[in-house]
């Protein structure tokens, strides 16, 4: 099994396994990618990054930060 | 088994990233808050599972999606699912050109929840699709079809309705 592979094992032991992977599929895709139209799809993607990206620049809410110093704490001081 | 002295710091540099990908993914300010909460105990408590050398934001964006549908499945059962859709599909979209952030988060949400972390992941976050198939738990093809499914979809819409909006009078000064 590739490393990639392990290390993304879901800890909470909630099962991953899709019935999804027709063949049909792969057919259906590139019917798909060849009639989007470039310039919209451009444009929705220049939209979603900057939405996003407006997202991640927010500020940290303290209480997230605060929850990581206190497991390293807690994990010390065992 | 292994020593990570500086996971807490890596998973501090990842909380913006998980914060956004929580909101956009949920709609919710206040959950995606919740997510990324649970999302950092859980990466916590199974460090020791995490594989030093692999993609600690790949990993970290499968417990939280992963901690997201558990949320979202639970949710359907309960029924608030539909409130949720209800209010998502009374907000009218809007044209293509002026789509604001607001406008396509409301597009987003109108995406099914697979459609959506699709999109999210390979055009937001930049992941590869290899990657993204590896944190959604499905086959590369499926992670393609997805996004182009997600992308149509979103097309499909906004085009739709600027054509909607060109045939109303006095709407834009269209002088051809």
């Amino acid at each position: 099994m590739p490393i990639m592979q392990q290390g993304l094992a879901a800890p909470d032991g909630i099962s991953l396994v899709e019935t999804e992977g027709d063949p049909i599929i792969s057919e259906i895709q590139r019917s798909e990618v060849a009639h989007l139209p470039g310039t919209a799809a451009q444009l929705i993607g220049e939209r979603m990054r900057a939405m996003y990206a407006k997202l991640v620049r927010e500020p940290v809410p303290g209480q997230l930060l605060e929850l990581i110093r206190q497991l390293e704490n807690k994990e010390r001081s065992e | 088994m292994t020593e990570n002295p500086g996971f807490g710091d890596e998973l501090i540099k990842a909380i913006p990233n998980l914060r956004a990908f929580a909101h956009s993914l949920s709609g919710d300010s206040s959950l995606s808050n919740d997510l990324v909460q649970e999302t950092l105990l859980k990466a916590w408590s199974h460090k020791q599972s995490f594989v030093p050398g692999s993609n600690l934001k790949a990993w970290l964006f499968t417990i939280l999606r992963n901690t997201f549908f558990t949320h979202y499945r639970k949710s359907q059962r309960e029924e608030l699912d539909e409130d949720q859709a209800a209010m998502n599909a009374s907000v009218p979209a809007t044209q293509l050109m002026h789509l604001e952030f607001d406008d396509m988060r409301s597009a987003l949400m109108r995406l099914s929840p697979d459609h959506r972390e699709a999109l999210l992941l390979i055009t937001a976050e930049g992941f590869s699709y290899e990657d993204a198939a590896r944190v959604c738990g499905c086959a590369v093809g499926t992670m393609k079809s997805r996004v182009n499914r997600a992308r149509s979809r979103l097309v499909d819409e906004t085009t739709n309705h600027h054509k909607a909006d060109e045939l109303r009078p006095a709407k834009t000064s269209t002088s051809r």
